[in-house]
């Protein structure tokens, strides 16, 4: 796993002081003493992992934002048999996601991505929830206001929940980061 | 030697910029005349278009990566065609040129060409995706952006555009070395590579939605004043890199793209009156109707710097 640097806002354009970071970092399991009222949380984790966050921050969050980093098969309940879950897991994933280009973003790639099956009967129901936003861009800075993607967007929040796999996990946190 | 991918991508990752680091209300707006926003504005909807198509092109690549490490590099390369998309709607804004903030309607090839990714886009072979992009982007790079910033004097277009290329420079190696790397599979793959090309889906892809697309937007550029010859030393480039490398040569998609560049550059070739001119007026006839709803991917435009 190759570590990515955290670093401040560069201003390229127009030259600013580094800004003091304002969101709240909760890294680990932290995330679970926390209630989100009201806040904008964003979730960097891999699949498996957002898939155990998201439905529990969303009860509280005004809205959450999900940088899945590799996404993973999702199952609603466990199934005892190894070659079926695949299948039991596919059959969900298209059940549950009505959206084509969402569905692709959460189907796992054949060699690539792990054959791990997750069980999470509510991550494809909390994904579908209004407030809360799946973004399959890569995550490549962490900032004053919330994450930057590849996109060019600056996606800003008061919460960033930095999962235990993510790749971002073992970066450098920026000045002030709160825990 | 090998091409090293792995330090590829961590360039690509220390090389990211955002909308943020720009400032759009920077002075030199004025500059831009009412006779340039006015002759400008549909040049930039297509460029806007063709380059989120590209991205979906990518996009679309990443699904097909011989590694996971290729595979991460176009998944920024898609994002990054998606911000360069995004950051062109900024400068659109910037010059006036969005109606209440609306994204510019596509037109009925960008329409065509939607569908044919939303369908096909996912299975279209490796080796027929991975030819044709570097053309698209020899010419994006090489003639289109060229043509731009020498017509528009705006400081921070130049800002932006230079961001913009050293980004497309990054993009245009790596499709480079996947293709070398895809050749130098051996002759066994080299044929089968060239037999999947002969798919009625690629078919269908190419002649009926990409020839009609590309001939719109060269032949709205050249109306424009853009010089032909810019356009056939873009598509020069396309044959000189991919020439380098004795792999790449031997593709059978390669050689295709590379006939198509040279036939698409030279107005007089017969490809234009018998193929692509009839099929720039067919399609123009297309109801929007009957292409039905895209996929939402098409929803993720906008001029914004933060969400």
């Amino acid at each position: 796993m190759s570590a990515v640097p955290v670093r401040p806002a560069r201003g390229r354009g127009v030259q600013r002081e580094p800004e003091a970071f304002r969101a709240r970092l909760l890294t680990g399991t932290d995330w679970f003493k926390h209630y989100y009222t009201g806040e904008r949380v964003a979730i960097l984790a891999t699949g498996s992992e957002a898939a155990s966050i998201l439905p529990e921050v969303l009860h509280t969050a005004a809205s959450v934002m999900v940088f899945e980093e590799s996404p993973t098969w999702v199952t609603p309940v466990p199934v005892p048999l190894g070659p079926l879950r695949r299948t039991v897991s596919r059959i969900w994933l298209r059940a549950s996601v009505p959206d084509a280009w969402t569905r692709r973003q959460l189907t796992p790639h054949k060699q690539f991505d792990g054959p791990h099956v997750t069980v999470s009967p509510s991550y494809y129901a909390a994904l579908r929830d209004p407030r809360a936003r799946l973004i399959h861009w890569p995550a490549y800075a962490i900032v004053a206001n919330g994450v930057r993607c590849a996109d060019g967007v600056e996606y800003q929040a008061d919460t960033i929940i930095l999962g235990a796999t993510s790749r971002l996990a073992h970066s450098t946190l920026p000045q002030g980061a709160r825990s | 030697m090998s091409y090293d991918f792995e330090a590829m991508l961590q360039t690509i990752k220390d090389k990211q910029w955002s909308l943020a680091d720009i400032d759009w209300d920077a002075p030199g707006a004025e500059t831009m005349s009412e006779e340039t926003r006015a002759r400008m504005k549909p040049f930039m909807a297509d460029l806007v278009w063709i380059e989120h198509i590209g991205a979906r092109g990518f996009s679309a690549l990443a699904k097909k990566a011989p590694t996971p490490t290729i595979r991460d590099i176009y998944q920024h390369f898609h994002a990054e065609e998606q911000k360069h998309a995004n950051a062109e709607l900024a400068l659109m804004r910037r010059w006036g040129m969005l109606e209440d903030d609306r994204i510019p309607e596509p037109n009925i090839q960008v329409k065509l060409a939607i569908k044919v990714l939303d369908s096909y886009g996912d299975s279209l072979p490796l080796s027929a995706m991975a030819a044709l992009i570097p053309l698209l982007e020899c010419a994006l790079d090489g003639a289109l952006v060229k043509f731009l910033t020498d017509e528009v004097e705006d400081p921070l277009c130049h800002e932006v555009f230079r961001h913009i290329n050293s980004d497309e420079a990054r993009h245009i190696t790596v499709d480079f070395e996947v293709l070398d790397l895809l050749g130098a599979r051996g002759w066994i793959s080299t044929i089968t590579s060239a037999a999947e090309i002969a798919d009625p889906r690629v078919v269908v892809g190419l002649v009926v939605v990409f020839v009609p697309l590309i001939n719109k937007v060269r032949d709205n550029v050249v109306a424009m004043g853009l010089q032909e010859r810019k356009l056939m030393n873009a598509i020069r480039r396309f044959e000189k890199i991919g020439g380098r490398s004795e792999y790449t040569r031997r593709m059978v998609p390669f050689q295709a793209m590379r006939v198509l560049g040279s036939m698409i550059m030279n107005r007089s070739h017969p490809y234009h009156r018998f193929l692509a001119d009839p099929l720039v007026r067919i399609t123009d006839h297309v109801p929007a109707r009957l292409i039905g709803k895209p996929q939402s991917w098409v929803d993720g435009l906008s001029p914004e710097a933060v969400a």
